[in-house]
């Protein structure tokens, strides 16, 4: 037996759904446009040569997430200052800046000074 | 009339549109609710983690630009300046190809730390800097950074002086393009000479940049210690010790931040448990009914499971698009100064930021985890019930 | 285990208690005994609370026994596991609810065909199938509206045609007529009347003494106090 003539899916769930689907679909799609697009403008070639000119005419500066030496050096370029001497401030209670609490690249050693002798006594 | 059993795809696909009809056609206001306060609860998240990936990049270049090793006296195991005949100690060393002796140092300008660095002979590539500015080319001419030239009007010709020498007198001759990187913004770049003049540090040197020839890195770190037990002692840092932290640095602190970030998180749970059990009450009839007329627990819960992921994945991109927005457009107004050391709500340089899949990947399944713990175990307890009870 | 072949469905003894709270506990059912065979109709009476929607339940798998058996086409279900149970539900039973049960936001041609969807039935499918049955129902010109904006007995129709949109061999009735007016009633059994008329193996509860008579059923079983009684 027949159904209505002219039956129509418009507006049923399903199509409902097939939309959605579609639109997370899109926003998928648009999400990786975007990140494709941050890449391009993030790796494009007047940019990374610029930073790079930059760091060559100044020898490599800049590590931390601090654009300004406030402070102290440690959370603008560990290279300078690798040690965290805010504890020795006269300020009372200091300034919780330490390579723990601030700097994105955190406690970078130095090469290290082997000049320890043990010189052992008896028999 | 029994029906045949018809290929499983098919009844995928059904389940799969039978979710996305839910929300879409017959809850669209929750579900939009739902999206946009997931997406306000992920978007600091995304915004944070590429402003952190931003200063990573830069952070990377300025490693593999800067020398292969920095070499800084020692004073009580902190870094102190050298004096710049300390260049004798390792011009010996055949595998060295230049060295160069760098001062670096902060001052104040009225009220802000600016970084100084002076260079032998303060040559910088034209292409750096913004139209109208030239490379130094007489003394007492710096190079400053285009916030410290937008802040104070720090033009090329202008001229002016600091705090910590009022007697030394500086004339601008270029500004550094913002595109340089961040750490140029609050910079001013002078000669070796002025910037010893301006420390009061003649003959004086805060570190030597060691640059090896090809592949002789190991060789002259070889060397280099072994001259570091003569005295004076010194400070060495090699790009490799740096690199190997440098990559492990950030990994640590963005998973410090995401750990954060998710106890934080956890403080939204209860807002999506609400908006999630909105109707729960009718949700279990429905589930109830649904077992009735024959929906097996499996099929009930795979509904919800592409509920969710629906609003996942719409709540992602909504909020990845809204950090690209914030960022690109915005500058990180008012987000940028908790990630970037710089007071204020609009930086005045362009944030660093880079918006990579995995902290995109993160976000979704975040939201995921959150929309799951909001309804996947009460939509399975209703479902692996008996009809009769969710339909009381 | 044993077998009745003979009995479409069949309830051995059964009893239901509900355990309200640790103090409390209500005894629906009381050693129930039903046998409907293949083909037949009956009719479950009883007042209000007498144990014959729970009964229903029982006999459709919406619910477990607390003691006693079911059979269904001969075999014993009481141990089958609920996704066994809900099989044979959707292959086999339809279920019409007192209060409808329909589920809303949803186009009555939705509501009808919801459970041909973990089936794999594609829309179109669905939709043809749905709209005929629900023409079939005299609700041809209600097929994209939802239950919301239909009238009691519009709704009961909407609900036998879920029930009856996978053809099955046993139609579950609980109280079809007692929310929706006379005429309605009357459709309704007109419907059911025609279901028998095909072989469908029929089981209604009610509570309307004038029913009885129209629908002609084949047995009818008094439920009193959780107990059968008799006639």
């Amino acid at each position: 037996m027949g159904g209505k003539k002219g039956a129509s899916l418009r507006g049923s769930l399903a199509s409902s759904g097939f939309k959605l689907t579609i639109a997370a679909a899109a926003a998928a799609c648009v999400a990786v446009v975007l990140m494709a697009l941050d890449s391009s403008k993030n790796g494009s070639f007047s940019d990374m040569s610029a930073m790079g000119l930059f760091q060559r005419t100044v020898g490599g500066l800049g590590m931390g997430s601090a654009a300004t030496p406030a402070w102290n050096l440690l959370h603008y370029d560990p290279r300078l200052q690798s040690v965290d001497d805010s504890n020795m401030w006269p300020v009372a209670g200091g300034y919780p800046y330490s390579p723990s609490a601030v700097s994105t690249a955190a406690g970078i050693r130095e090469l290290a000074r082997e000049d320890l002798e043990i010189i052992r006594v008896g028999p | 009339m029994t029906m045949r059993p018809l290929p499983s795809n098919l009844k995928h696909i059904n389940l799969i549109l039978a979710a996305g009809g839910n929300l879409a056609g017959r809850y669209p206001l929750r579900t939009l609710v739902l999206i946009f306060s997931l997406a306000a609860i992920l978007f600091p998240f995304l915004t944070a983690l590429s402003i952190s990936e931003g200063i990573k990049l830069q952070s990377k270049i300025s490693v593999d630009e800067g020398a292969d090793f920095y070499v800084s006296g020692d004073s009580a195991g902190s870094a102190a300046p050298l004096p710049l005949s300390s260049v004798d100690r390792f011009r010996g060393i055949d595998e060295i190809d230049r060295i160069v002796p760098r001062i670096v140092g902060r001052a104040y300008l009225q009220e802000r730390t600016v970084a100084i660095v002076g260079m032998p002979g303060g040559a910088v590539p034209e292409s750096i800097l913004i139209d109208g500015g030239r490379p130094i080319q007489n003394k007492g001419e710096v190079i400053v950074g285009s916030t410290l030239s937008r802040r104070y009007g720090l033009h090329p010709g202008v001229k002016f002086y600091m705090p910590i020498n009022r007697w030394k007198r500086f004339t601008v001759a270029g500004v550094f393009s913002s595109r340089c990187s961040i750490w140029s913004s609050s910079l001013i770049y002078m000669s070796l000479d002025d910037a010893g003049e301006l420390f009061r540090m003649k003959g004086m040197a805060t570190d030597l940049l060691i640059y090896a020839k090809p592949r002789q890195s190991p060789v002259v770190s070889v060397y280099l210690q072994n001259e570091n037990q003569k005295d004076p002692p010194f400070r060495i840092q090699s790009r490799d010790l740096v690199n190997s932290f440098f990559q492990k640095g950030f990994e640590s602190r963005a998973g410090v931040f995401t750990v954060f970030y998710l106890a934080a998180f956890a403080l939204a749970i209860p807002l999506i448990f609400i908006l999630t059990g909105l109707g729960w009450t009718e949700r279990r009839r429905e589930i109830g009914t649904l077992k009735a007329v024959g929906w097996q627990t499996l099929d009930v819960m795979q509904v919800a499971f592409w509920e969710n992921v629906y609003v996942s994945v719409l709540s992602a991109c909504l909020a990845l698009a809204a950090a690209y927005v914030w960022i690109h457009a915005l500058n990180g107004f008012m987000i940028a100064q908790f990630f970037v050391a710089e007071p204020g709500l609009m930086p005045d340089f362009p944030v660093p930021a880079r918006f990579v899949p995995v902290p995109a990947f993160l976000a979704f399944l975040l939201a995921l985890a959150l929309t799951m713990t909001g309804s996947l175990y009460n939509t399975w307890r209703m479902a692996a019930t008996l009809p009769a009870e969710t339909l009381r | 285990m044993g077998r009745d072949d003979f009995a479409m469905v069949k309830a051995e003894n059964v009893s239901k208690t509900y355990r309200l709270s640790k103090q409390n506990r209500v005894e629906a059912l009381r050693h129930v005994t039903i046998s409907v065979a293949k083909g037949q109709s009956v009719i479950i009476r009883g007042a209000s609370g007498s144990g014959k929607s729970t009964l229903l339940r029982l006999l459709g798998f919406l619910d477990r026994p607390s003691a006693g058996r079911i059979f269904h086409d001969g075999e014993d279900v009481t141990g089958f596991s609920e996704e066994e149970l809900c099989r044979i539900r959707s292959e086999r039973i339809g279920f019409v609810f007192q209060d409808f049960r329909l589920l809303p936001r949803m186009a009555a041609w939705e509501n009808a065909s919801v459970s041909l969807v973990p089936l794999g039935v594609r829309e179109k499918d669905r939709l043809r199938r749905a709209s005929a049955l629900l023409d079939q129902l005299g609700l041809h010109d209600r097929i994209y509206h939802r239950p919301e904006e239909m009238s009691g007995g519009e709704q009961q129709r909407l609900a036998m045609a879920r029930a009856l949109i996978r053809s099955p061999e046993l139609l579950l009735a609980d109280e079809p007529t007692s929310n929706i007016d006379a005429d309605s009633a009357r459709k309704a059994l007109e419907i059911l009347a025609g279901l028998r008329s095909r072989g469908c193996t029929i089981v209604m509860a009610t509570h309307d003494v004038d029913l009885f008579h129209p629908f002609e059923a084949d047995a009818v079983y008094c439920l009193a106090n959780g107990m059968i009684e008799p006639v």
